[in-house]
């Protein structure tokens, strides 16, 4: 049970990663120009968006039973990494919530003009901080995994 | 003696004081040279009527009244034929947005020629042809009110095509006034129409306000004829004046209005939908703007230099004045954003820089991302008949001489086709003009709603290019191969393949003697031309952009009526029109595999892509349920982890024990 959670969760942590790329790929230049997105990069963005917001309640599910089950116990010990993972890990979910948040807000149809754009600048700059956290548990990741095999070595 | 000293003195301080004040005086003179009411009321016109030769006219005059003598008394006249209306013969006014052009239309040799002297993408100079001015106001003269072309001095530098400069003997087709602010139904276009067309230019601003009868006709003087000989004087055209209209002082009333009438407009610019899904007139509703109880003039207004507002995003006005609010966007939306700071908004701006004008409603816009306001013009969505698979047939008061009556067959040339949804096609030299203009470059690249048409004309290859003939050469030259009698399209395109090919032929065969390079016929996006042994006709398509296109921007529809009020698969879906719809070459040949081109081609989208993005539509509604899902468990998540971290024990701070 515990090795599938594991398996489960390398899976859904690569699918996310990719995804983001892709993300962060088709809207970098927007950001930069501050402008709307070109039609390929578009209709990537659109299509990874919806991967994306699979992924997202799956990653917030599992990660932390994961975490808690495996590494955390053993890493926990040490303090650290671990703890800024954790906080890492819900400022992720949090820009990622934004970032999902601010999407509906713009599909239900309700919002004028101003509010949209509002909601865009939201969106930018929470996709922004999204893809920061994410990198950020990448390395705070691969540094507690070395500080658990040290003791080894 | 001292009394004469006085005189002296008197007289010396005069003269001085007139010389020091002539350029003072001068200046003033010209500066109040012409009347001003300045009321807002209207000024009742009991005025004295002018001949060409500055004679008063009375009741027993025989020679037509000058708008140009009778108006330009009191109204600056020469600024005045600088405008919109007047201007497009001139050299030195830019081109502004491309417009519908005037289209050369000889049914008896299916031409139809897009012609302008503006700068315009794919329409051809007149001047450039050998079509005289003299040509252009006997073609086109019922269409224009007066001045440009139909007064102007100048001639083509091109070949003489034999037709003499009848004006001495037709007279100049003056700025007539009346024409845009005679009082509804105080003008008579269809008599101007007449007189026109009978060459009784000078007799037509008189025959058209009824204020006597003209008998007599220009168009049957010999082109040797005299009109300065008092011998043959009598031969022209006389006017029987109407006694009844001068009063005894021999002043006329003339129902003039500031603002001319809607009816006055309608008369150069309306237009017949012919599509399979038109609407009879008494279906139409009509412009949403005009049934709020505005008129034309209203956005297209002008100042006495008459440079008419067109009401287009970006528009520069040529007197330097701000015209923003009277466009669509800065009536609607932004106001004069020129005039403010972006960050403070519409709140910055002066009140006369502010939207709103007329009452105007502020759109929400309502769930429409706002990425669409920087790929479409207002018009896409909100003017013009909507989007169709196919886009139909049109017919325009400048183009197919509406308000005349006559039977018009829905497929007399020239054939009009709408609505295209693409660009603008301005030439280079307009957006280079606009280069520095930042909303005029982006308004350039949004999809503007369309007309369209395909040239079709005799020409010769010169080089890649094909050079129009002059129209009237043609059907001197192709009359005996053609023998067509009135109809080119009955006569000869509807015969058949064959028929059509065996006569074309002929007439290219018959031009050939007549010029010196390879001669063509172009219709509907392709050209035809003789193969070596002259026996065949060959036929190859030309570039697509040989289309010519001029956006348009009426009958605005009522907001509930705009493309995407009823949802986003309005256009996206995979067989929405806008970017589906496909385009049929249409011209007077014909054509069993005519030149096709979709709505996506000519907005330079890829069509797979565009059916992708548009797929992605599909499942819409079902993503924003697992979206809300999403959102809510994430939710949930960092609420419980929030609660957690507030209730989690705080540490207690140890106490020190006392031994």
């Amino acid at each position: 049970m515990k090795r599938w959670t594991g398996v489960v969760a390398i899976v859904v942590l690569v699918l996310l990663i990719l995804t983001t790329t892709v993300l962060a790929a088709t809207a970098w230049g927007s950001m930069l120009r501050v402008g709307h997105m070109g039609s390929d990069a578009l209709v990537a963005h659109m299509a990874a968006s919806g991967v994306f917001v699979l992924l997202v309640p799956v990653t917030a599910v599992i990660i932390p039973r994961w975490a808690a089950r495996g590494g955390a116990t053993a890493a926990g010990q040490r303090g650290g990494a671990i703890g800024l993972a954790g906080m890492v890990f819900w400022c992720w979910l949090a820009a990622s919530w934004l970032t999902m948040a601010t999407m509906l807000a713009s599909m239900v149809q309700n919002l004028g003009t101003t509010g949209l754009l509002t909601m865009l600048s939201i969106h930018r700059w929470s996709g922004a901080a999204t893809v920061i956290a994410l990198l950020l548990l990448i390395v705070v990741g691969i540094v507690s995994g070395r500080s658990r095999r040290a003791p080894a070595d | 003696m001292r009394t004469s000293a006085r005189l002296l003195l008197a007289a010396c301080w005069m003269a001085a004081f007139a010389m020091w004040e002539t350029p003072c005086s001068a200046q003033a003179a010209d500066a109040s040279r012409f009347a001003h009411a300045d009321s807002s009321s209207r000024y009742v016109h009991w005025i004295d009527l002018y001949d060409v030769d500055n004679r008063r006219i009375t009741p027993e005059s025989t020679r037509p009244y000058s708008p140009l003598n009778t108006c330009g008394r009191c109204h600056d006249h020469e600024v005045i034929s600088h405008g919109w209306h007047f201007n497009a013969f001139s050299d030195t006014v830019p081109a502004g947005r491309t417009s519908e052009p005037w289209i050369w239309t000889d049914e008896r040799t299916g031409t139809q020629l897009p012609l302008s002297y503006r700068q315009h993408s794919q329409m051809f100079d007149p001047r450039d042809l050998g079509i005289s001015a003299w040509e252009m106001t006997v073609k086109f003269g019922d269409r224009v009110p007066g001045g440009g072309f139909a007064a102007a001095a100048e001639q083509p530098s091109a070949e003489d095509t034999g037709q003499a400069d009848r004006r001495p003997i037709s007279g100049v087709l003056e700025n007539d006034c009346m024409v845009c602010h005679a009082a509804s139904g105080g003008y008579d276009m269809t008599a101007r129409r007449e007189q026109i067309q009978l060459q009784n230019h000078a007799w037509a601003a008189t025959a058209a306000i009824h204020l006597g009868s003209v008998n007599g006709r220009a168009d049957r003087l010999p082109d040797n004829f005299d009109p300065a000989d008092a011998a043959q004087a009598g031969k022209l055209p006389q006017v029987s004046y109407d006694s009844r209209r001068f009063d005894p002082a021999g002043k006329v009333f003339l129902d003039l209005v500031r603002k001319p009438d809607n009816n006055a407009c309608y008369q150069c610019h309306s237009q017949q939908d012919l599509s399979a899904s038109r609407s009879l007139r008494w279906q139409h509703d009509q412009d949403v703007h005009l049934r709020a109880g505005m008129s034309c003039v209203d956005c297209h207004r002008n100042g006495i230099d008459h440079h008419t507002v067109r009401g287009f995003e970006g528009e520069v006005h040529p007197s330097g004045q701000s015209v923003a609010t009277l466009s669509c966007v800065g009536c609607h939306v932004s106001g004069d954003v020129a005039h403010t700071d972006p960050r403070i908004g519409v709140e910055g701006l002066p009140v006369s820089a502010r939207p709103g004008r007329f009452g105007a409603p502020m759109p929400a816009h309502a769930g429409i991302p706002p990425v669409h306001f920087d790929l479409l013009s207002c018009t896409s969505c909100h003017a013009g008949p909507p989007p169709s698979d196919e886009p139909g047939a049109i017919m325009t008061s400048l183009s197919h001489a509406l308000g005349t009556a006559t039977h018009r067959p829905d497929d007399q040339l020239p054939l009009l086709r709408s609505p295209v949804f693409m660009p603008l096609s301005d030439t280079q030299a307009v957006a280079d003009a606009a280069e520095d203009r930042g909303s005029a470059q982006a308004a350039r690249r949004k999809l503007h709603p369309h007309r369209v048409m395909w040239p079709a004309f005799w020409g010769q290859l010169d080089g890649e290019r094909i050079v129009p003939l002059h129209p009237e050469s043609v059907y001197t030259w192709t009359r005996r191969a053609l023998r067509v009698r009135r109809d080119f399209v009955t006569e000869v395109s509807a015969q058949g393949t064959e028929a059509f090919n065996q006569k074309v032929l002929l007439a290219l065969a018959a031009i050939a003697e007549q010029i010196e390079g390879t001669p063509v016929y172009v219709s509907a996006g392709k050209v035809y031309r003789a193969d070596a042994s002259r026996e065949q006709l060959l036929s190859e398509p030309l570039d697509e952009q040989a289309m010519v296109a001029w956006p348009v921007g009426h009958d605005v529809r009522p907001a509930n009526w705009a493309l995407g009020a009823q949802g986003c698969s309005e256009c996206h879906r995979p067989d929405a029109p806008i970017f589906t719809g496909t385009l049929l070459a249409a011209g007077p040949a014909p054509d069993e595999s005519p030149v096709q081109v979709t709505m996506a081609g000519l907005q330079g989208i890829d069509a797979q892509r565009q059916r992708l993005w548009n797929q992605l539509f599909a499942r819409r509604d079902q993503f924003k349920l697992i979206l809300v899902a999403s959102v809510a468990i994430t939710g949930l998540m960092l609420l419980a982890i929030a609660v957690r971290w507030l209730a989690r024990p705080v540490a207690q701070p140890t106490q020190e024990v006392q031994p």
